[in-house]
């Protein structure tokens, strides 16, 4: 599809094979060890300009959040709440929590105080990162119903000198004094305390309503992680220091196996924009070569493109009309192998320079090797729309409780209205009413307190997503909807 | 990374004794033809100090900034900063003696990027010449590069990174307000003028504005002279409040003591 020559620079196939014996934050200090100060693991944009981090400092800053954690009191096993923007310190907290031992429970910094507090009581979370002033001053309201939680750490220090010396809130930068005075007092407490992690434990509790229909909290395990992202890594484009950028805050399971799992095991630099009102700006700066984009994402990304040539001339439209004609029409010979005429080629390969290279520089796509599409199913005039300019757009499934994607339209073969083939590793199967049901490593631990739910959801090692689907002869999964539940 | 959003190094590296603003009005009289605008105003703003200047429509409130900032002149009185007489200062000269004012109407460079815009506010501030500039010699890339630094801490204290680029003209008031705030700031004022800042502005960019002035004042004991019409506004962070009526000042205390006083009432409910 997209001619990408150049080679990509992957994690041989034996360490991507080793990920399922660590925790996450373990995966962090082999990273560290392996890519040193040589590879970038962060970057983020500040006061107008890109900052970034390395994978040794991204380890550093993490060791130092766990290390704060544990001089603020954390026991292993309690659960810490984040309710951050997206940004270094996400990455540092939530893996800072992990090393710590602690299970992690992401919660959507938009959401109203009262879900936060429910959440975070449901859970007798026994600390928070807030991200700001305006996160904390809504906790501090509603502190009389958090009686478990100890104390917040917040990001963003302005505007907190008002509220004097509050014990119950800590400064990040704080937290990693502490942590940076603790590594110094007792030098082995931190190495000691990661290895201790057990890949089987839970990481991460989140939100979901997938295979349920009602909201719940599906706990996680690094082992989850680990093996959708490895297998990622194995099947995908995906190398060592390629961009992505989180799209939506790091609460959905997408951005956290993403985030967490594939940038972690593949070595992905991980961008941040300004804020979350400059990502559409700095998009384009940070050049992603991977993006994992939810259908609304590249629905509206869709429209803005076909708008703006609807707007424009009748020249400019009729060339981009027969760009997409030619490149579809070319990709459907190659599907069905036929063969192609080199005036279609030559036609191609001219209308590709000229119009839609350019056309994706505009939209900050020209070095896009994959695109992902998630959620629900998008389009496939979006697909075609998409491939015919050349964008390397795929569409993928998954739920929560897979911990994420575990089926990809894989390279070469994407094939439109299904979502492709399983990861390896990953089983399907549909029952008499078309229920797709799944059975892989990445199947989640369970919902949080509620046996009797896991036991309807998950059966032998079978995961009943509450879709429905269909199978062709190449095994292409097609979804329908939701299964009708008597 | 947010963690470490530091304060602007403006406000940071600026010595208190940089930042004194004793600014003393006396006996200030302004007239146009027959009409007197302002009739033997005495105010004085100590250093460190947020004072609201409030009044009805026509009260003189924005004449006695135009005649502090040197668009008016008055007739009659006196104005020193520091000690200093600035009566009858042209506005460049008034911006260089540490005054920075934000304007009621629309007057920043509309045509203008706001990165440009509060790039021109350094102007002031800028150490090399125009031979230099012309040649654009090593000298003038760093001291470029140093002043846009400054902007952009500007740009982050202000939180506005989204509309940098953005020309002035095509934002909406609330968010050129905070923009013509941000180029005032740039001049790095002794005294801090603003007229009307909250005009256009939405319940949320207003606590926006609140906070922003709060930890200027508070912080970085930035001395604020602030015209408002929103009462509520005015009373809730000022210190002291000045009332005025026709050109007279009418009451000065604290914001208890203006909202009880009978002649504020008059001035803004009428007989009752």
């Amino acid at each position: 599809m997209n001619d990408f020559s150049q080679k990509i620079d992957r994690v041989d196939p034996e360490t991507l094979s080793s990920m399922g014996q660590y925790t996450l934050p373990q995966i962090l200090y082999k990273q560290a060890e392996r890519f040193g100060s040589q590879k970038i693991a962060i970057r983020e944009k500040t006061c107008g300009i890109w900052q970034t981090l390395d994978w040794r400092a991204f380890f550093r800053y993490t060791k130092h959040t766990a290390l704060g954690l544990m001089a603020l009191g954390i026991e292993r096993g309690e659960t810490v709440g984040l309710i951050l923007d997206n940004g270094p310190e996400y990455l540092f907290g939530e893996l800072g929590t992990q090393a710590a031992g602690a299970v992690a429970l992401p919660l959507l910094p938009s959401a109203p105080v009262e879900t936060l507090v429910s959440e975070l009581d449901h859970v007798q979370a026994a600390y928070v990162f807030a991200q700001n002033q305006m996160q904390a001053e809504r906790l501090l309201a509603h502190r009389q119903e958090l009686p478990t939680v100890k104390q917040i750490v917040y990001i963003d220090p302005t505007g907190m000198k008002f509220y004097g010396d509050n014990p119950w809130l800590v400064a990040f930068s704080q937290l990693l004094d502490l942590g940076e005075d603790l590594d110094d007092e007792q030098p082995d407490l931190f190495i000691k305390e990661l290895w201790d992690g057990n890949p089987e434990d839970m990481a991460v509790m989140l939100a979901t309503s997938s295979a349920a229909g009602t909201p719940k909290l599906a706990m996680l395990s690094h082992t989850n992680f680990t093996n959708t992202a490895s297998k990622w890594v194995e099947t995908e484009p995906i190398g060592i220091e390629d961009n992505w950028v989180p799209m939506t805050p790091m609460v959905g399971i997408v951005e956290q196996v993403w985030g967490l799992g594939v940038a972690l095991c593949g070595g992905l630099t991980t961008n941040f924009p300004e804020g979350p009102e400059t990502l559409l700006g700095d998009f384009i700066d940070m050049g992603p070569t991977l993006i994992a984009g939810s259908a609304g994402f590249w629905e509206g990304v869709a429209m803005r493109v076909t708008t703006s040539i609807a707007g424009s001339r009748k020249w400019n439209h009729s060339l981009f009309e027969m760009t997409l004609k030619t490149a579809n029409h070319m990709a459907d010979l190659e599907s069905r192998k036929e063969p192609v005429s080199l005036q279609l080629k030559l036609k191609n390969g001219l209308l590709k320079r000229l119009i839609s290279r350019p056309l994706l520089r505009r939209i900050g796509c020209s070095r896009v090797r994959a695109a992902y599409s998630g959620g629900h199913p998008v389009s496939q005039e979006v697909i075609r729309l998409f491939r015919g300019f050349g964008l390397n757009i795929k569409q993928c499934y998954g739920l929560t409780e897979t911990c994420g994607m575990v089926h990809v339209h894989r390279e070469g073969e994407v094939k439109l209205g299904t979502v492709g083939r399983p990861l390896p590793g990953t089983e399907i199967k549909l029952t008499a009413n078309r229920e797709i049901l799944i059975k892989s490593q990445s199947n989640f631990m369970g919902y949080y307190q509620d046996p009797d739910l896991t036991s309807r959801v998950l059966v032998d090692g079978w995961l009943h997503t509450g879709d429905a689907g269909t199978l062709d002869e190449e095994g292409h999964l097609g979804i329908i909807g939701r299964v009708w539940e008597p | 990374m947010k963690a470490f959003r530091g304060a602007p190094s403006l406000f940071a590296s600026t010595a208190p004794e940089n930042r004194q603003a004793h600014l003393e009005v006396k006996d200030l009289t302004l007239e146009f033809g027959g009409v007197t605008a302002l009739s033997k105003i005495d105010i004085s703003v100590q250093s460190g100090e947020l004072i609201s200047l409030i009044g009805p429509n026509g009260a003189g409130k924005t004449s006695l900034l135009n005649c502090i900032s040197g668009h008016y002149k008055p007739q009659r009185g006196k104005i020193t900063l520091n000690g200093e007489e600035i009566t009858h200062l042209s506005p460049h000269q008034l911006a260089a003696t540490g005054i920075g004012r934000t304007y009621q109407s629309f007057e920043l460079f509309g045509e203008m990027t706001v990165l440009s815009n509060m790039m021109m506010a350094r102007h002031a501030h800028l150490k090399y010449n125009a031979a230099e500039a012309l040649l654009f010699s090593e000298n003038v890339q760093t001291e470029e590069a140093r002043q846009r630094e400054v902007v952009e801490e500007l740009i982050d204290f202000l939180e506005i990174q989204a509309i940098r680029k953005e020309l002035a003209a095509n934002l909406p008031m609330g968010m050129r307000k905070r923009v013509d705030l941000g180029r005032a700031l740039a001049l790095n004022p002794k005294l801090l003028i603003l007229d009307e800042p909250f005009t256009g502005m939405t319940l949320e960019e207003k606590d926006h504005m609140i906070r922003f002035l709060t930890e200027l004042n508070d912080t970085w004991q930035q001395t604020i002279l602030l015209v408002e019409h929103d009462m509520s506004v005015a009373m809730g962070i000022s210190e002291k409040v000045i009332v005025f009526d026709f050109g007279i000042k009418i009451a000065e205390g604290s914001p208890d003591f203006v909202q009880n006083h009978p002649q504020v009432i008059k001035a803004y409910l009428g007989d009752v």
